[in-house]
């Protein structure tokens, strides 16, 4: 499956992680020390003299101007060598190498970190390439660079003109790696439930090791999963998926996260989600989201909960899920009014009692509300056709 | 305020402007393009033609008046006005003194035009002319440099000798530059802090041009007026004249309506009449045009505090549109705390942005709206609670004592912002539970009046399709292809008007 010959991660990706975990504030446990000194290694490593000085700078260390030159003298080195493979490839050898050479260039490129060259260098080698598989490798590459840094609105034309040559006529391969990329990115725009969608369907065939580990993968689809699937799904496609359980046990606490809310034991759930936490922190997609993730989460343990009562004291509500009365109360307040719990709380005899819609009232409130939309546009039009 | 600025730049952008522009390679020099005014100015005398030249050369002045030098300035006003004028000397001399000031701050650009010029077409030199809107013309040229230059007191000098001048004289045709200029006159009066000063010839100026049927010189001055009013929060003032004044039927601008409408909307709301102000804001917001920024951002402060008071919560794409974010920031951080119902947050809001809403002059619309926030604490808490005693909604709103929350929970329910009762030995707030709406008539009256209104418009319809235009017979058949398509684009018209869909 995925085991075997899989890439390792882009570099980059790497680095705008490890960079992203330096720069927060609020994450715990961080070593910032030896953060410091992969960040400085991985840049020394791959010569990424472009980003360099930036690095340089938010490490909060002096620029070694030494390395620097070091790093751009390999740079300049390495290009010289790549010209001169092109400039022979296009004088001996045919299209394919000439392309050959133009895509290590730009991949070059990218991987020292400059950007605006290297976006250059992509639309050259794209001009030259033929066949649709080759394109979409080089747009994935070109998102890989903007994905590393940030730049979701590139991201999203990159993903756009990806999608359009896949409709073009993409092999398998190449749509599941799209559907890999997209997730990422709709993951990074808080559209939870499109995003697990699409990595539940490109779980099975995952060819994306550059973007991401197989585990992280994993990682990120039982955490969109668990707040966007009900309940019949969630079992079907991430409780009983062999993918999922190859790997669930590699990462502290989703195991009891996943199991415990299907299972219904809302202390263990609350508490394995407690460990979470940290790492939906530290993760550089989805922190922007943590608050709303978290949110998102208590929502669906409660609504779950009070699916199967009619009447429940707060008291006995807050000891299945380990939380004090209080903080449950105002907490089911919040959700009540947001619409998201279906539910009145009685405060004096302490008891939380759900009401289900009535669905021909709630039909009715829907009807009037927009059928009174559409006549006000009506009485709008019907002033144009008076008038004549 | 930048209004004014903007009602210049939202002519700007304008499709002679924009001709003038893609059939010249470079954009033309200021001197050219005044000197091209006066031509403008001559025909419109001769035909007596008070609205679509005027309109054109006060729109191609815009375009240029970013780019004029005191040089360019100076040339023209020798050129235009003949010598031994009263007005030129002035006039250059005010010209100067901007000029010099403005010339450190300018010397490079200066340099490079200069150099650009020194190979200038030939350009027709017009004779200079004793007509009075060239006269006007040169005040209003001069005195959109002073005010781009920031020069307040000269050009409170200039303006005053324009205005001066122009009562000399009972022409229609000056009429659209003499509004312009008392529109200048009243802004370099405002930015120097002497508004009051200029009321009482306002007024006169006011009454003169009703009585000569100047709609446009009476409309912009009424809102001159109300401006400067508003500016001293003399609410009452500017209503009673309001009132009374005499508005032309048909406005002759579209700014100037978007203008009135903001400072009736701005009446209306201090005087708590809120359904009215919202109405004349959401009208003025509908007309601006989208160049004129500073305007629409005013708007929607006073109409995101005004819909806060109605109670409705304003949208949030409203105030977090990009090009004025920034500055309804603040509003945006109102908007939320009253929306959240938590007395403490809104307080703490007002008080880290009291600057901005007293430079806003919006501060006693804030204070007002400390018991909106009540009322969505309250109406929050009917919502989750079915049964709450009164002790802990307290509480939760943040008000000290029991006795006042009972009254205030007693109001809101007899105004009907939450349903329920209050059961006072027991000390609590009963929400009512929610009523089966079909066991009473009203989906049947709700649903008779809306067949209603569909019917008739059904049956109006009809009859406009088989009456035709002016109640004659059925249209012939050759003008039937003509006639559908103009009915589609109408309605094509007034779908894309649309803007709250």
């Amino acid at each position: 499956m995925a085991d075997q010959g899989e890439e390792p991660q882009d570099h980059k990706l790497v680095l705008a992680q490890k960079r992203f975990l330096y720069r927060t504030q609020d994450v715990t446990g961080v070593d910032r020390a030896q953060l410091q000194q992969e960040i400085t290694e991985l840049v020394h490593q791959h010569d990424m003299s472009a980003v360099y000085e930036e690095v340089c700078s938010e490490l909060g260390c002096g620029v070694d101007t030494a390395r620097l030159a070091a790093m751009r003298e390999a740079n300049a080195k390495r290009m010289e060598e790549l010209a001169a493979k092109l400039a022979d490839a296009e004088t001996n050898a045919g299209e394919v190498e000439v392309r050959d050479a133009l895509q290590a260039q730009a991949d070059y490129l990218s991987s020292i970190g400059d950007h605006a060259a290297a976006v250059a260098a992509y639309a050259v080698a794209e001009a030259k390439t033929a066949g649709v598989g080759p394109k979409m490798d080089l747009c994935f590459s070109l998102i890989r660079l903007e994905l590393s840094r940030g730049d979701y609105t590139a991201v999203k034309a990159g993903l756009d003109k990806a999608r359009g040559l896949c409709d073009k006529g993409g092999d398998w391969e190449r749509k599941n790696k799209l559907k890999v990329y997209e997730a990422v990115f709709l993951m990074a725009t808080r559209e939870f439930k499109r995003a697990a969608e699409l990595l539940l369907d490109a779980i099975a065939t995952f060819t994306s090791g550059e973007l991401m580990p197989y585990e992280r993968c994993i990682f990120y689809t039982v955490l969109l999963a668990v707040v966007s699937l009900d309940r019949p799904t969630l079992k079907s496609k991430v409780i009983d998926s062999p993918e999922v359980l190859s790997v669930i046990d590699v990462l502290p606490h989703l195991r009891p996260f996943l199991s415990s809310l299907y299972a219904c034991q809302y202390a263990q759930f609350f508490q394995a989600f407690a460990g979470l936490t940290d790492a939906v922190r530290a993760d550089m997609y989805l922190h922007p989201h943590f608050r709303f993730y978290m949110r998102e989460v208590r929502a669906a343990a409660y609504a779950q909960f009070l699916e199967s009562y009619k009447s429940v004291t707060l008291a006995s509500m807050a000891a299945t899920f380990g939380v004090s009365p209080d903080f449950l109360d105002a907490e089911l307040a919040d959700f009540i009014v947001a619409g998201r719990l279906p539910a009145k709380i009685d405060k004096v005899a302490g008891v939380v009692e759900t009401n289900r819609p009535d669905a021909k009232n709630a039909l009715y409130q829907a009807a009037i509300k927009q059928g009174d939309h559409l006549l006000n546009r009506v009485q709008k039009l019907s002033k144009v056709i008076d008038i004549e | 305020m930048g209004k004014d600025v903007a009602m210049a730049e939202a002519e700007a952008p304008n499709p002679d402007k924009g001709d003038q522009e893609k059939t010249t390679p470079e954009p033309q020099r200021p001197l050219v393009v005044l000197r091209g005014g006066l031509a403008v100015i001559k025909k419109a005398v001769e035909q007596k033609e008070t609205r679509t030249l005027f309109g054109r050369l006060l729109r191609q002045t815009a375009g240029v008046r970013r780019r004029l030098t005191a040089a360019d300035l100076t040339a023209f006003l020798n050129g235009a006005l003949p010598q031994g004028s009263p007005v030129v000397q002035q006039l250059v001399d005010a010209v100067q003194q901007a000029g010099e000031s403005a010339m450190e701050a300018d010397g490079a650009a200066n340099g490079t035009d200069g150099g650009a010029a020194a190979a200038p077409p030939a350009e027709e030199v017009a004779a200079p002319s004793g007509l009075p809107e060239v006269e006007a013309y040169c005040h209003l040229v001069t005195l959109m440099f002073l005010v781009d230059h920031k020069q307040w007191a000269a050009a409170q000098a200039v303006a005053g000798a324009a205005v001066e001048r122009l009562s000399a004289h009972n022409r229609r045709t000056l009429d659209v530059l003499a509004a312009r200029i008392y529109a200048y006159l009243s802004l370099a009066h405002e930015r120097s802090g002497s508004l009051a000063a200029i009321r009482s010839s306002l007024l006169g100026l006011h009454r003169t041009a009703v009585l000569r049927h100047d709609d446009v010189g009476a409309e912009t001055l009424l809102n001159l007026l109300l401006r400067n009013y508003l500016h001293y929060n003399l609410y009452d003032q500017a209503e009673r004249l309001r009132a009374k004044a005499h508005r032309p039927e048909a406005s002759r601008s579209m700014q100037q309506a978007c203008r009135y409408l903001y400072y009736l909307g701005r009446i209306r709301a201090v005087q708590l009449e809120y359904s009215e102000a919202k109405d004349c804001l959401q009208q003025a917001a509908r007309k601006a045009p989208s160049s004129a920024v500073g305007f629409r951002v005013a708007v929607a402060k006073w109409l995101v505090l005004v819909r806060l008071l109605l109670g409705e919560v304003p949208d949030r794409t409203e105030l977090t549109a990009p090009d004025m974010a920034a500055q309804l920031a603040p509003y945006f951080a109102v908007a939320a705390a009253v929306r959240s119902g938590d007395l403490n947050a809104f307080s703490n809001v007002a008080a880290t942005h009291a600057a901005v809403f007293r430079a806003d002059r919006t501060q006693n619309l804030i204070v007002r709206l400390r018991h909106n926030v009540i009322r969505a604490g309250l109406r929050r808490i009917s919502l989750a609670y079915s049964r709450i005693s009164l002790a802990d909604v307290a509480q939760r709103l943040g008000l000290a004592s029991v006795q006042d929350t009972e009254s205030i929970v007693a109001k809101a329910i007899r105004d009907g912002s939450i349903e329920g009762s209050i059961n006072h030995e027991a000390g609590t707030l009963e929400s009512a539970r929610p009523v089966d709406v079909y066991a009473t008539e009203e989906p049947a009256s709700a649903f008779h009046a809306r067949i209603a209104f569909c019917m008739d418009v059904h049956n109006e319809a009809i009859k406009a399709m088989r009456y035709g235009e002016g109640g004659g017979a059925v249209q012939e058949f050759e003008d039937a292809t003509a006639l559908r398509e103009r009915q589609e684009q109408e309605l094509q018209a007034a779908l894309e008007e649309d803007e709250d869909f």
